[in-house]
């Protein structure tokens, strides 16, 4: 087993826009570290980068202390899971996760050896014999893990291994791969742009956004803690609501929406960059945000627009009022792509439960939503089932002490 | 609109079917009769022809000299046209697209135009009047159509398994051979079959690049079979079919991927 390093890695396909920015990732022996992102956010990139299937443009990679840089890639001493699994249609399985074996020369028997010890820890002994095309979605998959595996390699990469499966066979993947990456050992960059897979393998995730990393943590302090705007925006689901807001008074107060909400001593304590903050982006996770009663104060009023139940939880779609902040100028130039927020999610979990709609009618107009940092409305986590209906009129109430706090520039208030 | 499309159907079938029916009703009849009424079906077949046209010494030369050159030069592009479509495939560069547009320009020469050029250019290489050199020939021209075909079918291979088998420390020769060149035999079908019969049924090539000297192939045999003032149309017609067989079993063989490789590529 090895470390991994790269650093201030740079991928241009074509001079002047870069694929990958300067990156820099510090993955430890053994670790299993997963880079989360939307669609064209280079994570696949950094993945060939270090598999050896692109060249670097600039920087560097090490695997243990080596630098790799001009290192073939099969002399890396590393296996990829291709998000197509690429398993060769020709061959049966053994010969699949032989391959390897065949192409160091490794004799007949030995390979035999090595291939059914594979197969029989994956559950695959009975299906050597097959080709690829005679098996099932999760035989195909696992028989590229076999592949992986067999080599003995230093570290794991995986693009995207679970994306083609159905949802109830990627959550056993999921567990089946968590569980055979402890038991092997094996460092393991495993890429995906389904954050749950992120959020429940990953000893630590690193999210991408257009080419540059945002943040590199453990899943609970991404969710608790997250470095900018995107990284609110991107990891949750429902994603946490960004509302415009104002600090005034040195930190005292809070205006968002039409309320005014007192900052506790000690959340300013807490944060102190508040005190001098004066518009800020505000974020609210669904399981922060409440509904109050209409006598509460430091609540903002709203309309409920829609519900979602999701059986132990109901998801309620707040429209509210802007209170009359302007939106923060959506960032331009060099930082554009930075604190972009991410596109809206296509879905929310593995469950194929339904996508927010984008804004459009009256919601398209609605300040901020056009640059898409602010949410068009607020979204409350109920548990169970609730009496509450459309149009209701309601108030939501906010706690600071769990409310996220973003400048202009989409970074984080601490 | 259906009943019209199945009467074009068999008026084109018959278009193709007749001359067909032509050779095999007239190699089992004799001279007067072919001559009395070309088109009508042998009552009473001979098989005068037949034994003619194998008791003759030069028939059995002229196709043993027929499968060489078909057979080599069939093998040749196979290989040469595979790898070549492989290289091109898995280049994106200007140089490779420049290449696969010069090879497509071969495929609208016309032989006539190049048989002289061709000729010095093997007689300067003294591979003029010989099988290497008209292999070598009929491999250049007919190239450019199997490339084409090979890369239309690489479309359909997910470069994931070049790139797969490039990690597992495959070289690209071992990954041509172990990889690429199994996942192609629809391709390859295609190209076997629809060159063979080409080179198969190559006429002046032979006539002239291998000149009088080295033997017949089926199709210059055929021509220098008619006399000037004498013609058996009986053997010539059994000549005719005794050589169409080698093609059309060839064709039986592989009519299986034939199919799938010509269209491979077109969709996805």
């Amino acid at each position: 087993m090895a470390s991994l390093k790269l650093v201030n890695a740079t991928k241009e396909y074509v001079k002047g826009t870069p694929a990958l920015k300067e990156f820099n990732l510090d993955v430890a022996d053994g670790e299993f570290v997963v880079l989360v992102g939307p669609s064209g956010c280079g994570k696949s990139t950094a993945l060939r980068l270090i598999a050896g299937l692109e060249a670097i443009t600039s920087g560097d990679l090490y695997i243990g202390d080596e630098c790799m840089n001009d290192v073939a890639s099969h002399k890396r001493d590393i296996a990829m899971v291709f998000q197509s699994y690429a398993l060769y249609p020709h061959m049966t399985v053994e010969e699949n996760m032989g391959f390897s074996l065949r192409t160091s020369r490794v004799a007949k028997k030995e390979r035999a050896e090595r291939v059914l010890a594979v197969a029989e820890t994956l559950g695959l002994a009975d299906l050597l014999r097959r080709k690829p095309r005679e098996l099932s979605g999760g035989q195909r998959q696992r028989v590229a893990m076999g592949r992986a595996i067999i080599r003995q390699p230093q570290v794991f990469l995986m693009d995207e291994p679970l994306s083609n499966l159905d949802a109830k066979l990627r959550g056993e993947m999921r567990e089946e791969i968590s569980e055979l990456q402890r038991r092997l050992g094996t460092t393991t960059v495993f890429v995906t742009h389904d954050q749950i897979e992120a959020m429940t393998m990953g000893d630590r995730v690193a999210v991408l956004c257009d080419g540059v990393l945002q943040q590199v943590a453990a899943p609970d302090v991404l969710y608790d803690e997250p470095a900018n705007l995107f990284v609110a925006s991107f990891i949750g689901s429902p994603p946490m609501s960004i509302l415009p807001g104002r600090v005034s008074g040195e930190g005292r107060t809070l205006a968002v929406g039409d309320a005014q909400v007192p900052i506790a001593t000690d959340v300013l304590a807490a944060r102190p960059g508040l005190a001098h903050a004066d518009e800020v982006l505000v974020g609210i996770r669904p399981e922060h945000a409440t509904l109050v009663s209409a006598e509460s104060t430091g609540a903002i009023d709203g309309v409920v627009r829609s519900m979602e139940g999701l059986g132990p939880d109901t998801f309620i779609r707040v429209d509210y009022d802007s209170g009359g902040h302007r939106p923060m100028p959506t960032p331009t130039g060099e930082d554009a792509g930075r604190h972009r927020p991410p596109p809206p999610p296509t879905d929310y979990d593995a469950g194929g439960h339904r996508p927010m709609p984008t804004p459009t009618g009256e919601d398209a107009g609605r300040p901020g939503a056009a640059g898409g940092a602010i949410s068009p409305v607020i979204t409350v986590r109920r548990s169970g089932t609730t009496t509450v209906h459309a149009g209701q009129r309601c108030r939501v109430g906010i706690d600071p002490a769990l409310c996220h706090f973003f400048d202009s520039e989409g970074n984080a208030v601490r | 609109m259906r009943r019209f499309r199945a009467l074009l159907a068999i008026v084109v079938s018959a278009l193709f079917l007749f001359p067909l029916y032509l050779v095999i009703a007239n190699a089992f009849k004799t001279d007067p009769e072919i001559l009395r009424s070309p088109a009508k079906p042998p009552i009473g077949p001979t098989l005068d022809g037949m034994s003619g046209v194998l008791s003759a010494g030069d028939v059995g030369g002229g196709l043993v000299n027929s499968l060489l050159i078909t057979g080599s030069t069939i093998a040749l592009i196979m290989v040469l046209s595979s790898m070549l479509a492989f290289a091109l495939h898995m280049s994106d560069s200007w140089v490779s697209n420049t290449i696969g547009a010069v090879i497509l320009f071969g495929l609208i020469l016309p032989t006539p135009v190049i048989l002289i050029p061709v000729f010095r250019v093997l007689k300067y290489f003294s591979l003029q009047n010989s099988f290497p050199g008209l292999i070598l020939f009929l491999c250049a021209y007919y190239a450019p159509f199997a490339v084409l075909v090979y890369r239309g079918f690489m479309r359909s291979i997910p470069k994931d398994l070049v790139e797969a088998a490039s990690m597992d420390g495959a070289s690209l020769g071992f990954i041509y051979w172990s990889v690429i060149l199994p996942l192609l035999r629809p391709a390859t079908a295609s190209v076997l079959v629809i060159t063979g019969v080409w080179v198969w049924n190559e006429f002046l090539p032979p006539l002239v690049l291998l000149g009088p000297l080295q033997g017949n192939t089926v199709t210059v045999g055929l021509f220098r079979s008619v006399g000037q003032f004498d013609v058996n149309f009986g053997q010539l017609f059994s000549y005719m079919l005794f050589v169409s067989i080698p093609v059309l079993v060839f064709y039986l063989a592989l009519q299986r991927y034939f199919v799938r490789g010509l269209t491979a590529g077109a969709t996805k």
